[in-house]
């Protein structure tokens, strides 16, 4: 085998947090329930500079689908475009057992992702979230609430 | 970088690189990977990139894979889950060193790399990004 000494990434300077990547931050364990949205509610704070990418794998039992759906956005504001609260916010699927529905503000300004199926039995997964601000993105990802429940808006 | 050794020594990496730009004129990312063009081993790869395109609002999930064997490249093939980026091609760079490119909106996108390499005599080996490239360049950039 070829002597084969892996290449030092080198990173712009300027660019100290670029691409933080935070595996399995969170594991949601759920249980029996006939209601159909979950909403996850983040420490990523409105002006927190967070460009993210947070992704969800897991299984849900209940509909025997696998789950891997994706929310991005970018938690920023620096007063240019009053009314933004999230830039760029959209949601994508690869897998069916959950949809990633929708992202909101919650009334104490942190960011909250909402999560459909029709119903949630056992929709269990965890969470990687991988930020791709080069600038500002230190914050440490946490889940501080969920609410499950059949609320199609703002719950929090 | 987290390696995970499985049994024989082929590794799963997670955060094997980083790619990422704010340059809203490109259109390609070039990543010139550790891998030499070679008949000394083999490795049977697949590349995974993680991330975000801001610029387009798209989640990016996109992989590469390939088994370089005897210096030529092997059943290579590209998939992409999120719409972010296209994985577009795999080849040798001109100083024998495989390459990966993908098509996106280079407007603050951004990538992780992961890198599986589930067989071959070169499996054992990490894998590493040497350079990165963002253009428009629709061909092989090194």
């Amino acid at each position: 085998m070829a002597n084969f000494a892996p290449t030092k990434i080198v990173l712009p300077l300027n660019y100290p947090n670029y691409n933080r990547v935070d595996l399995n931050f969170y594991r949601h364990g759920a249980t029996y329930s006939a209601t159909t949205y979950i909403h996850i509610k983040t420490n990523i704070p409105r002006y927190g500079g967070v460009m993210y990418m947070i992704e969800l794998n897991g299984y849900n039992y209940g509909h025997a689908q696998a789950i891997q759906c994706a929310f991005t956005g970018y938690m920023y504001d620096d007063g240019s475009r009053p009314g933004i609260t999230i830039y760029n916010p959209t949601q994508f699927q690869a897998y069916p057992g959950l949809t990633a529905d929708g992202q909101y503000l919650s009334s104490d300004n942190f960011l909250v992702l909402r999560c459909f199926k029709s119903d949630v039995t056992y929709a269990n997964f965890s969470m990687d979230c991988y930020q791709t601000n080069p600038i500002t993105s230190t914050v440490s990802p946490q889940v501080t609430a969920i609410a499950v429940n059949n609320t199609s808006g703002a719950h929090f | 970088m987290k390696v995970f050794p499985s049994n024989g020594g082929y590794l799963s990496q997670y955060v094997a690189g980083h790619c990422q730009t704010q340059d809203g004129t490109a259109t390609k990312v070039h990543i010139k990977l550790n891998l030499p063009k070679t008949s000394l081993y083999s490795a049977m790869v697949m590349i995974e990139a993680v991330g975000f395109a801001y610029g387009s609002a798209q989640a990016i999930r996109s992989s590469w894979c390939f088994y370089q064997y005897l210096s030529t490249l092997y059943s290579v093939n590209v998939n992409n889950v999120y719409p972010g980026m296209n994985a577009e091609a795999v080849y040798y760079s001109t100083d024998n060193f495989v390459c990966l490119r993908g098509g996106l909106s280079g407007y603050f996108s951004g990538f992780v790399l992961n890198a599986y390499v589930n067989a071959g005599d070169g499996a054992g080996i990490p894998i590493s990004v040497q350079a990165q490239a963002w253009n428009t360049n629709a061909g092989n950039f090194y």
